[in-house]
């Protein structure tokens, strides 16, 4: 217990750093409006990659529809905000987008997790696009394919990090709980997990849920802090956007996904002056290092602060004991 | 009733019968052989006992509180949550996890907090996570794996990962332990120690543990009764004694020695 209350206190030390710089920079100019929209930016799929990984990480099972659950999250920010334009309405947006990406979630979920296979990929694939189409026709209250606009400026690069901790905060708890281990056990062998009593359905659902939960909250984020939104924003290649961080980051690795939706951000934003040369660069610049790291950045693994201190502790526990030799 | 009864149990697969009208009853606390050659069905049996594969007909009970339970159409992990657990011929540790994870992994049903606890970290979480490392840690101790707790399992040495296999499906509480081959591929030692732990376990556990193994040594020293199976029957059924004197099982089985 003790080991894990200083990981803690070492991962907040470092989550207020990170926020000093940013804000460093932010006021030296370092960071101007531009580079705020990458930031927000790479804050939102950070929130989308995290929500996934718990899906596809942990659980094992995939979903190609992550996009969809973010477009609940965005127009129920967005519909809600503009009738409420406070943070009241934000609040209530992220709540009720929340909720309705769970259910959807839910009634996807229960029967197709049920099956051992990858049906989930496909039943997701056809919620993502049915969502989309329900948004498309829903007349005024999401104004069609010309989708919403005037959405009040409520978020924040401060509103985004908060959420982006918090999502990382509660897909770490999840991770290093029992349920996470029952979850995990899952991904590893769903055979042997089941005769130790393990309800297999149960825990990819509560992993599924959680994934389409978080991408609602990114969605409320991305509809008040861009103002406009619209239904093919949320397509497929989205979903698959999403998907690259987590595969880049490595599958499993919350702090891979992190790290990936930081630099497939910061490449981003440096390819940018190729025009459209850039996908390619970028599609070079993934392949390249899938290559060299099929597994992703991180693998499976996170980046470990406790074993570090672990290492030290027994170092000096060697030097103590040879002292006492 | 007894612990356990099963009656006409068969499974077909296409058109052959992997078990065919298989009788069988275990009472508590006993340790059952299960024998017969490659292909007699044996692995079939536990997987339908486990709710694995489901029966294409007969009945499976489980006593349960003095009444009798039917587990034909209940899941696995239902069936594990009974109180029956299980270790695989072929190995199905979560092999890129850690030993103690295997082992907590086990002690979820049981001992694991709740979602909610675990998302928000409330006192309950810590305290099942104690009592889940502390209560892990013990059974791995039994088999003297407790120093290789942070060993990630497939790095483990072949007979290390068959008795972490053990300590996993114990790990549930089971009332009835199914074995299924727990010895192959250890050395002779190796075997003979295991045999003795299983003996062990069954005694401090109050287990009912069905062993099947190749070695007829180990079969007819330790098991208290043997079942016989070949071609998906039911041979024959009875004490080592019988077992030995029994002219189908000397005929079909033990013929060569
Ligand atoms: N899932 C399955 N599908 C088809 N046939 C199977 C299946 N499982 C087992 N069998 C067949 O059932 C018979 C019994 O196999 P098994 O139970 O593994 O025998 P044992 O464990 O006694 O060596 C074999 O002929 C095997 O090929
Ligand atoms: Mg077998």
């Amino acid at each position: 217990m003790r080991i894990l209350n200083k990981t803690n206190g070492i991962w907040m030390i470092l989550i207020v750093l990170s926020f000093g710089l940013l804000q460093g920079a932010i006021l030296l100019g370092l960071i101007d409006a531009f580079y705020e929209i990458t930031l927000v930016t790479i804050l939102i799929n950070m929130i989308l990659a995290i929500g996934l990984n718990v899906i596809i990480g942990f659980s094992g099972q995939f979903s190609l529809g992550h996009a969809g659950f973010m477009a609940i999250g965005a127009y129920a920010t967005g519909i809600l905000t503009k009738q409420f334009p406070n943070y009241g309405g934000m609040a209530a947006g992220i709540v009720v987008g929340g909720i309705i990406a769970g259910i959807v979630a839910l009634i996807v979920g229960i029967p197709t997790l049920r099956l051992k296979g990858d049906y989930l990929a496909i039943a997701t694939l056809g919620v993502a696009e049915i969502i989309r189409i329900i948004i498309l026709n829903m007349g005024d209250l999401t104004n069609g394919a010309a989708g919403l606009s005037g959405i009040p400026y409520l978020s924040t690069w401060y509103i985004g990090f908060f959420l982006a901790v918090v999502v990382l905060i509660f897909a770490a708890n999840y991770k290093y709980s029992s349920v996470g281990r029952a979850t995990i056990s899952v991904r590893e062998d769903e055979i042997a997990a089941e005769s130790l009593g393990i309800h297999t359905t149960r825990y990819k659902t509560i992993a599924f849920v959680m994934g389409a939960v978080t991408a609602a909250i990114a969605g409320s984020i991305h509809a008040t802090y861009f103002s406009v939104i619209s239904p093919d924003q949320f397509n497929f290649m989205k979903s698959i956007d999403i998907l690259i961080i987590v595969v880049f980051g490595g599958i499993g690795s919350l702090t891979g996904s992190v790290i990936a939706a930081t630099v497939l951000g910061v490449l981003n934003v440096f390819l940018q002056p190729f025009g459209s040369f850039r996908m390619i660069l970028y599609a070079i610049a993934l392949i390249s290092i899938m290559i060299f790291k099929p597994s992703g950045l991180m693998g499976t693994k996170e980046l470990n602060i406790s074993s570090f201190i672990r290492k030290k502790d027994k170092s000096e526990n060697k030097k103590r004991e040879e002292k006492v030799r | 009733m007894s612990l356990l009864e099963v009656k006409n149990l068969t499974k077909n697969f296409g058109g052959l019968a992997a078990i065919s009208r298989v009788n069988l009853k275990l009472e508590e606390n006993e340790l059952v052989g299960l024998i017969g050659p490659n292909g007699a069905g044996k692995t079939t049996l536990f997987n339908l006992l486990t709710g694995v594969y489901i029966p294409s007909s007969g009945s499976i009970e489980l006593k349960q509180k003095d009444v009798p339970l039917s587990l034909i159409g209940k899941q696995t992990s239902q069936i594990a949550g009974f109180g029956i657990a299980r270790t695989f011929q072929n190995i199905r540790l979560f092999k890129d996890l850690t030993v103690l994870e295997n082992v907590l992994i086990g002690l979820h049903n049981s001992r694991g907090a709740n979602t909610f606890s675990s998302l928000f970290r409330t006192k309950h979480f810590f305290d099942s996570e104690e009592l889940m490392h502390k209560e892990a840690r013990e059974l791995l101790a039994l088999f003297d794996l407790e120093s290789k707790e942070e060993y990630v399992a497939k790095n483990l040495p072949y007979g290390d990962q068959r008795r972490l296999e053990i300590v996993r499906a114990l790990a549930t509480r089971p009332k009835i332990l199914f074995l299924d081959e727990p010895a192959a591929g250890m050395n002779p030692q190796e075997s003979a120690d295991l045999t003795k732990l299983i003996l062990r376990i069954q005694n401090e556990f109050k287990l009912t543990v069905v062993l099947i193994e190749h070695d007829m040594s180990v079969v007819m020293n330790v098991c208290e009764r043997i079942y016989v199976l070949e071609h998906g029957r039911v041979l024959a059924q009875g004490t080592p004694q019988e077992i030995r004197k029994n002219k189908e099982v000397i005929r079909a089985y033990l013929g060569g020695e």
